[in-house]
């Protein structure tokens, strides 16, 4: 399993420094996570694709793919100019330490730690695993496809039209093992939760202050409703850590303009609506928060989404038009127009998606989130509260648009009845390294009322458009006064003739 | 001037609002932190006593739900890797179960004797007869194993 993973991070590397470089090798292991990630949604991107053209997986097929991705990353580097990596000096730029971040640090090590002690020997009791993804990562590898309806079920209740990703993530993991091991399958969700958490504070660390950023990704670490699934072989996680990373890509794009980030993003964005149906919604949800808070320059920003969304959108095509292609159903029970003939279902179903958002396990961090957007705007911060709000609107309303529509659903939030946890779940870790980029924004703001700073970003407009206006009003005062003096002493015409002259 | 009167003009308020909700995360976080370490070493502890069938078998909860274990394993071991079987519920089989359906307990097999493949046909001449009638099967049904409560594993032959 270990090997896998450093293959998948091999795979990462490559493209990461493809599409970004690094000048230092402890640059590189600051973004390893995100390197990580990106390895995992390249491998599912290209693996999909050979599955649809009928290409059998195997190790061979595996290890090809593996290498290519890899070579594509070197090659797109060597265009592109990046240099070779060097060894920083010691002493230069060293991690300050700091009494504040250590607590935290240690916290979120015994969580790991904890963690790994529980996954190792957990058996596969899931039941969407065992019902879709891992029998699907059995007939993948044995049989090197995804499995006929004779093999993994052909009704509905089979999810034939969910997306490979998970499975080919398991698959790859069987023959990482030698074999079908579906208690040892649990370690491979623990090595994406420590990628995750390793792509958000490497991805964070230089913009928000340690003691703003560490709770939270202990807070986040430790909610009830995501470390009671952390480790279970599903893909709600993986979805949420795919798209929680690429959002923070975004946004961060939106603030630096690096074009990696906007690149980095699109792959994960591609991976995610390669894992779960959902994935497609939290994506869009993610643009649409994008696309608002890039309103003030949406002359660059705009297309900029337009062409990564496509992009992305692209990677997952290949899957859409085989499901299409042979006639699988993807679609609410009752229809897509379902949700007209069942009114009565809106305003539950965004009562349910609420009270889950506020529900206690998620220990108050909803709450947290609103709290955060507040202060940022109190700072004077717009984009950051704009995208996070954004995004949480959208994410709110799809979730109780998909609830309303799915009459199967019923208004519930036990897991068997109803998905509102997971999807929630999604939202939350989304959520989670946006937070204390509010919390920072609405630090730096708030240093307007006390220690000098820079001026935040509308205060600074509203001090423009007073001082053009302050300039305007003495200008016409300037102009009147100036008016009144050129009367005053401007000489009154004669109307006595000069002497001499005829009248 | 005074030391609170510095501080409150270094903290505005909003960099107190900061303070309080990063101060709130911690809190909640370190409390949460101890709940999840005592779940996870409940759940590692847990996970160790239970032996290797156990935890293939994955089971999490009240085991009477999932299939007769020893009959199933019965079965895994006896029908061959490339070969067929067929899954017959009978009407009384946990009549008023209702969380755990034949559908579910159908689904369960079909990933947990994978790449052995269910089917419905009844060509299939290994069967997991969960309190059927012979009559359904076809023929001659040599039972192997079978639990107390119903559930039947054999051979139709003939």
């Amino acid at each position: 399993m270990a090997v896998l993973n450093v293959v998948i991070l091999g795979v990462g590397a490559s493209l990461l420094w493809g599409i970004r470089g690094w000048r230092w090798w402890t640059e590189f292991f600051r973004l390893a996570g995100v390197a990580y990630l990106l390895g995992v949604v390249s491998l599912t991107i290209v693996l999909t694709l050979e599955i649809v053209l009928g290409i059998p997986f195997g190790p061979v097929s595996f290890l090809a793919t593996a290498a290519a991705s890899a070579g594509c990353g070197v090659v797109l580097g060597v265009v592109r100019g990046r240099s070779r990596p060097a060894t920083r000096p010691l002493g230069r730029h060293l991690v300050a330490p700091s009494l504040v971040a250590a607590p935290f640090i240690v916290a979120v090590l015994l969580y790991f730690g904890a963690l790994f002690r529980s996954t190792r020997l957990l058996p596969l009791f899931e039941t969407d695993a065992w019902w879709l993804w891992t029998i699907r990562a059995k007939a993948l590898f044995f049989f090197g496809d995804l499995g006929g309806s004779d093999l993994v079920g052909g009704d509905e209740s089979s999810r034939p039209s969910y997306p490979p990703g998970l499975s080919l993530l398991h698959a790859e993991a069987f023959e990482a093992m030698g074999g079908i091991d579906t208690v040892t399958l649990h370690l491979e969700h623990w090595f994406l939760a420590v990628g995750f958490v390793a792509a958000v504070v490497g991805l964070l660390m230089r913009r928000v202050r340690t003691a703003i950023l560490l709770p939270f990704v202990l807070l986040a670490l430790v909610m009830p409703g995501f470390a009671d699934r952390v480790n279970w072989a599903m893909g709600d996680c993986l979805l949420a850590y795919l798209a929680s990373v690429g959002g923070l890509l975004v946004y961060l794009w939106l603030e630096d303009r690096a074009r990696w980030r906007l690149e980095a993003a699109t792959l994960l964005f591609g991976g995610a609506m390669l894992i779960k149906r959902e994935g497609a919604i939290v994506v869009a949800c993610l643009v649409a928060a994008a696309l608002v808070a890039s309103w003030g320059k949406r002359g660059w920003a705009w297309p900029r989404l337009a062409g990564a969304a496509a992009v992305a959108v692209a990677f997952a095509a290949p899957w859409r038009i085989s499901l299409a292609a042979t006639g699988v159903r993807d679609a609410p029970t009752d229809g897509y127009l379902a949700f007209l003939d069942h009114a009565d279902r809106a305003w539950p179903s965004l009562e349910l998606v609420l009270s889950t958002f506020v529900d206690p396990m998620w220990l108050g961090f909803g709450v947290l989130t609103l709290v955060a957007g507040a202060l940022a705007f109190a700072g004077g911060s717009t984009r950051p509260p704009v995208f996070v709000l954004t995004f949480l609107a959208a994410s709110v309303a799809t979730s109780a648009f998909v609830i309303w529509s799915e009459t199967a659903f019923e208004i519930s939030k036990r897991p068997i009845l109803n998905p509102v946890i997971r999807m929630m779940l999604v939202t939350m870790l989304v959520l989670a390294p946006l937070v204390p980029l509010l919390l920072e924004a609405a630090w730096r703001g708030g240093a307007s009322e006390g220690a000098t700073s820079h001026v935040p970003d509308h205060r600074r407009a509203l001090a423009g458009a007073s001082r053009s206006a302050q300039r305007f009003l003495a200008l016409r005062r300037s102009i009147s006064y100036r008016t009144i003096r050129a009367r005053a002493t401007r000489p009154v015409p004669r109307l006595v003739p000069p002497k001499g002259r005829c009248a | 001037m005074t030391a609170g009167a510095a501080t409150r003009s270094a903290l505005g308020p909003v960099r107190l609002g900061v303070v309080l909700t990063v101060v709130a995360a911690a809190v909640l976080a370190f409390t949460g932190l101890v709940d999840a370490l005592g779940d996870f070493d409940a759940r590692a502890d847990h996970n160790a006593s239970l032996s290797d069938l156990d935890r293939r078998y994955g089971v999490q909860g009240s085991p009477d739900l999932w299939p007769p274990r020893e009959v199933i394993e019965d079965a895994l071991a006896t029908i061959p890797e490339n070969a067929t079987y067929r899954v017959v519920f009978g009407p009384e089989w946990r009549a008023g179960e209702t969380r755990w359906t034949n559908e579910l307990t159908a689904g369960f097999l079909r990933y947990f004797m994978f790449p052995r493949i269910q089917t419905s046909s009844t060509s299939a001449q290994w069967v997991l007869c969960f309190a059927c009638a012979d009559s359904a099967l076809g023929g001659r049904f040599r039972v192997l194993s079978e639990s107390d409560d119903g559930l039947r594993f054999g051979r139709v032959e003939g």
